[in-house]
């Protein structure tokens, strides 16, 4: 008799135990569900990917140096936009939301956005999505005969728009 | 026949107990896919997601390119005061989808293309297809 009981306790209590459990799954999978949604979609380091492409096709001719491209581009990369296709426009921001950095190893280096360089390149190698977004890429173009090293880091910032603040 | 009674109701008791738990835990998982899809799926989640990707893909087509992107879960998201060629609309470098009268998101693509755009219907007249094509701007 004794045990009898015992038993339909311990059911009860496995019942309850049982009750948590579901109860701890649930507040996981909601919190989970409303921290990635309630973030939004988050497209700066495809979009730095894309713009670092583009500067590329701009500079680049069939695996050389397209000198005509790099000598129209002024060394504060103001004419960028004009020479490379692009367009930085955005009615969302007041300030430029880009920065990008062309370094050609002994020779000329096109910086876009230099005066607010400190607000994007600082920090590249912090991880935070509150800060810009940055993509570095290197590569080695033909001038003549010889190779030379192009850096390229492109940066965007869209912050309000890509990250909870 | 008195220890069998008391078996059976027993027994009962027990598939009572055991068939209220299943229920319970069916319901609690079901909310819990309900609420899900609900935070998945808000109009808002849609626009930015669309607006997001179509300027991806703008920011990387080149002069000539042509996007057809499916658009049925956007018309059957649609308030049926939005039209279907105005929903997804392109001004400038800025892209914009909406949804719903007071709702919309923009976003800007960096890309200098222009892009014009018509709505196809596929032969079996069930998927609509938005057309991009895009152009020098």
């Amino acid at each position: 008799m004794i045990n009898l009981k015992n038993k339909k306790a311990g059911e009860r209590v496995l019942g309850f135990y049982w009750m948590i459990v579901f109860l701890i799954i649930t507040v996981g999978i909601v919190s989970a569900a409303v921290l990635f949604y309630g973030n939004p979609l988050d497209v700066r380091g495809i979009e730095s990917r894309i713009l670092s492409d583009k500067i590329i096709e701009c500079i680049a001719d069939k695996g050389s140096l397209n000198e005509t491209a790099v000598n129209l581009l002024n060394a504060d990369g103001i004419n960028l936009q004009e020479v490379c296709g692009l367009n930085f426009a955005d009615n969302y921001y007041d300030e430029n939301q880009f920065y990008a950095e062309i370094i050609i190893e002994n020779g000329k280096n096109i910086v876009f956005n230099k005066e607010h360089s400190g607000a994007f390149k600082d920090f590249c190698e912090q991880k935070s999505r509150k800060l810009p977004i940055c993509h570095k890429e290197i590569l080695f173009l033909l001038k003549g005969n010889d190779f030379q090293k192009v850096s390229i880091l492109t940066s965007i910032d869209k912050t309000e728009q890509n990250a909870k603040l | 026949m008195k220890i069998r009674s008391l078996k059976s109701r027993r027994s009962q008791g027990f598939l009572t107990e055991n068939v209220v738990f299943i229920i319970i835990a069916v319901a609690f998982i079901a909310i819990l896919f309900v609420f899900l899809y609900r935070v998945s799926s808000t109009t808002r989640s849609i626009e930015e997601g669309t607006a997001k990707k179509i300027a991806l893909l703008l920011d990387s087509a080149k002069p000539g390119t042509i996007i057809e992107l499916n658009i049925n879960a956007l018309l059957a998201e649609k308030a049926s005061g939005v039209d279907e060629l105005n929903m997804i609309s392109i001004t400038g470098n800025t892209i914009t989808v909406k949804l719903k009268e007071n709702s919309g998101y923009s976003y800007s693509f960096f890309n200098k293309i222009g892009a014009t755009k018509e709505i196809e219907t596929l032969p079996d007249g069930e998927i609509k297809m938005l057309k991009l094509t895009i152009a020098e701007a």
